[in-house]
C-alpha cells in the first residue's frame, strides 16, 4: 500500500464505520424505546405480583395467628341455642365438614328456627359468637312473620374452625 | 467606513507550522526574515541566508503585481457559499486571458453582509512556474506563494493600523522595490486593488489614487515601505512628487526594507484577513501536501475512533438494556414461582395466568381463616334491623351472607329505604335499590340487592 492510497482507505473505513455507528445508534435508540416499553410492562406485572403476594401474605399471617392458638373443640351449638332461646329447639339442623390444610377443618351448621322474636334470635347468635372457639355467623336468612312484627322464621349458618384430634 | 470595521479572517496557509522564513526577492537583494509564533503574535529576526534558519523551516515568497493581478468581485448573492459558485464566471469575464491558464485564490472581504465583496488573486501558471524556478535558482523552495500587493496591504494594517472609530481615510501602500513599485490601494481594511507602476510615474500613481479615493479632496494616508523606502533620498524624491499631486499624511514604518518579508512570514503563519497561497493544484509544495495528508489521515483516524466509540456505546447501551430486561424477567419468574408455590414452566402471560389461578386457589383455601378476623355478620344483621326500625321500614325478608345481601320490605315513603342501602355500602357492599309501585296501604315496596365490591 502506498502513502497515496492510505487516505482513501482510511476515509473509506471511516465512512463505513461512521455509517455502521449511525445505523447502530438508530438501532440502539429503537431498541431502547421498545425495551423501555417492555420494561414498563414488566414493572406493571411485578407490581400486580407484589399486590397478590401482599394479599396472600395477609391471609397466611391470619392463618399463622390461628395456628398459634391452642387447639380446642367447639362447644355444642345446639346446647348454646337451646339455652339462649329459652329451651326452644331448632326445627332442623344440618352439619357439614370441610377438611382444610392440616390440621384444620371447617365445621358448618345450618340451623332452621321457627317463628321466634328476632331479638332473641340475635341474642342467641351473639352468645354463639362469644364462645372460644367461636361459632361465627356465615349466613342469615330471615322471613318476617306477616302477622307479628319483630318475629320471623330464621335460617342461620354458623361455621367454626377446629384442629383435628391429636394436633396442637 | 470606519477603521474598526472587520472583514472575514482566513486560515493561515502554513497554520500547522510554528516558524517560517519570509523571503522578499522583489528588490535588488533578497531580504530574509525568520518568524516564530509567540502565542497569538509573531517574533521576527532578520537573517542573512536561508541556512541560518533551522532545517525544515518552510519558506514564504511572493509574486509581484506584475506577475499576478487582483480583481475585486461583487457577486449578486449574499450567502458566501452561493457567492463563491459564481465568482469564477464573474472573473472570467473580467480577465484578459483564459481562466484555465491561471491559479486563483478567492478571498472574502465583505464588510457588510448586504454588500458582498470578494478579492480574486490571480497568478498565471507560466508566471508561477517561472517564479518558482527563479526561487529554486536561489536555493529556495517556498511552501507558500503569496501576492506582494495583498501582503503589503495587510501588513500595513498590522504595523500602521487605520484610526479606530473615525471614518477610515483612503490608504496607499507604496512598496518601493526594484524597477516597479507595488501600489496597494484601499480604505479601512478593504483592499481595492494592487498595481505595478514605475515609482517615478507619479502622475499615473496619482490617477490610480484619485480613482480609488472617489470625489473630493480628502487627504489620503501614505505608507512607504520596501528597500527603496530605506534609502532616504529615494524615499523623499518619490514622496514629495506624490504628495504634491495627492496631499495626505505619511505613516512611518520601521525597518521598511524587511516589510514585505515580515508580511509574507506573518501571513503564512497566522490567520487574518485576505490570506492567500497561489501554490495550488500542480504547484502544491510536497511538504504542504504531506502535511495535508497527515491532517487528512488524522481527521480520518479521529472519525474512525469516534465511530468505534459510538459503536461501543451502542453495544454497551444494548447490553445494559438487555441485562435490565433479563433481571426484571428473573425477578418476575422468582415471584411467580414463589406465589404459585411450585416452579412454573410457562413464561410471560401464560405464567401470569397460572400464578393468578394458583394464588386464587391458595387464597380460597385461606379464606376461612381470614373470615375469623373479619367483622361479625351478626353485627350487620342487628344494624340492619335497627335501621329498619328507625326509619319505619317493614322488613319482609332478609338474606345476609359474606359476599351478598338481599333485603326486601316496604317503606313509608320513596326515600325511606336509602339509609338501609347506605348502611350496606358502608359495610363494603355495592347496593342497588329497586322500588315497586305503591301498595294498597300507600307504602313503597323496595328490594335492596347488594354484593361485595370486586
Amino acid at each position: 500500500m502506498t502513502r497515496r492510497e492510505v487516505n482513501p482507505v482510511l476515509w473509506g473505513a471511516a465512512a463505513i464505520l461512521t455509517a455502521a455507528a449511525v445505523a447502530g445508534t438508530v438501532h440502539a435508540l429503537r431498541t431502547l424505546d421498545a425495551s423501555g416499553e417492555r420494561l414498563a410492562a414488566r414493572r406493571e406485572t411485578a407490581a400486580s405480583l407484589r399486590v397478590m403476594a401482599g394479599e396472600l401474605a395477609a391471609l397466611q399471617a391470619r392463618r399463622r395467628k390461628l395456628d398459634a392458638v391452642p387447639g380446642a373443640k367447639a362447644v355444642q351449638l345446639d346446647t348454646i341455642l337451646r339455652s339462649a332461646l329459652g329451651g326452644a329447639a331448632a326445627d332442623d339442623v344440618r352439619e357439614s365438614t370441610e377438611e382444610l390444610d392440616p390440621p384444620w377443618r371447617l365445621r358448618r351448621k345450618e340451623v332452621v328456627l321457627g317463628d321466634l322474636p328476632l331479638e332473641r334470635v340475635l341474642a342467641a347468635v351473639r352468645q354463639a359468637e362469644a364462645q372460644r372457639p367461636p361459632w361465627r355467623l356465615a349466613e342469615c336468612r330471615i322471613e318476617a312473620s306477616p302477622a307479628a312484627p319483630g318475629r320471623g322464621r330464621t335460617v342461620l349458618v354458623f361455621e367454626t374452625l377446629e384442629k383435628r384430634r391429636g394436633a396442637g | 467606513m470606519s477603521g474598526s470595521e472587520q472583514i472575514p479572517v482566513h486560515r493561515a496557509p502554513l497554520s500547522g507550522s510554528g516558524r517560517c522564513l519570509g523571503v522578499d526577492t522583489l528588490g535588488p537583494e533578497p531580504v530574509l526574515v525568520l518568524a516564530r509564533k509567540r502565542g497569538a503574535g509573531v517574533a521576527f529576526r532578520r537573517v542573512a541566508a536561508a541556512t541560518e534558519a533551522p532545517a525544515g523551516t518552510p519558506v514564504a515568497a511572493a509574486l509581484s503585481p506584475r506577475e499576478g493581478l487582483t480583481r475585486v468581485l461583487t457577486p449578486p448573492l449574499r450567502a458566501p457559499g452561493k457567492a463563491r459558485r459564481v465568482l469564477a464566471t464573474l472573473l472570467d469575464i473580467d480577465l484578459p486571458f483564459d481562466l484555465d491558464e491561471c491559479v486563483v485564490c478567492y478571498v472574502d472581504q465583505t464588510v457588510r453582509r448586504t454588500e458582498p465583496r470578494w478579492l480574486a488573486v490571480v497568478g498565471r501558471r507560466t508566471a508561477i512556474g517561472a517564479r518558482l524556478d527563479e526561487l529554486r535558482g536561489l536555493g529556495l523552495d517556498p511552501a507558500c506563494l503569496d501576492h506582494a500587493g495583498v501582503a503589503a496591504w495587510t501588513q500595513s494594517l498590522q504595523e500602521a493600523p487605520p484610526p479606530s472609530g473615525a471614518a477610515a481615510p483612503a490608504r496607499v501602500v507604496m512598496l518601493l522595490e526594484g524597477e516597479q513599485a507595488v501600489v496597494a490601494l484601499g480604505r479601512g481594511a478593504v483592499l481595492a486593488g494592487c498595481y505595478a507602476v514605475r515609482e517615478d510615474d507619479a502622475a499615473r500613481i496619482a490617477r490610480l489614487v484619485r480613482a480609488n479615493r472617489g470625489d473630493g479632496d480628502e487627504p489620503v494616508e501614505w505608507v512607504f515601505a520596501g528597500s527603496g523606502a530605506a534609502d532616504r533620498q529615494r524615499r523623499e524624491t518619490v514622496r514629495s512628487a506624490l504628495l504634491a499631486l495627492v496631499p495626505g499624511t505619511v505613516r512611518d514604518i520601521g525597518e521598511p526594507e524587511a516589510f514585505l518579508a515580515r508580511a509574507l512570514a506573518r501571513r503564512a503563519l497566522t490567520p487574518g484577513p485576505l490570506r492567500c497561497d497561489l501554490r495550488q493544484e500542480e504547484f502544491v509544495h510536497a511538504a504542504v501536501e504531506r502535511r495535508r495528508r497527515r491532517g487528512s489521515r488524522r481527521a480520518a483516524l479521529v472519525c474512525v475512533a469516534a465511530a468505534l466509540a459510538l459503536l461501543a456505546a451502542d453495544i454497551a447501551v444494548l447490553r445494559i438494556a438487555r441485562a435490565r430486561l433479563r433481571a426484571a424477567d428473573r425477578r418476575i419468574e422468582a415471584a411467580v414461582d414463589r406465589l404459585a408455590g411450585y416452579e412454573v414452566a410457562a413464561r410471560g402471560d401464560d405464567a401470569l395466568t397460572m400464578v393468578e389461578a394458583a394464588v386464587a386457589e391458595r387464597s380460597a383455601a385461606l379464606r376461612p381463616f381470614a373470615r375469623m378476623f373479619e367483622p361479625s355478620l351478626a353485627a350487620l344483621v342487628a344494624d340492619v334491623v335497627e335501621t329498619a326500625a328507625q326509619h319505619g321500614l317493614r322488613l319482609a325478608a332478609l338474606d345476609l351472607r359474606n359476599d351478598r345481601a338481599t333485603v326486601r320490605g316496604s317503606a313509608p315513603d320513596w326515600d325511606a329505604c336509602e339509609p338501609l342501602a347506605r348502611q350496606l355500602r358502608s359495610a363494603g357492599f355495592t347496593a342497588d335499590i329497586a322500588r315497586e309501585e305503591r301498595l294498597e296501604d300507600e307504602r313503597v315496596g323496595f328490594r335492596v340487592e347488594a354484593e361485595t365490591a370486586p
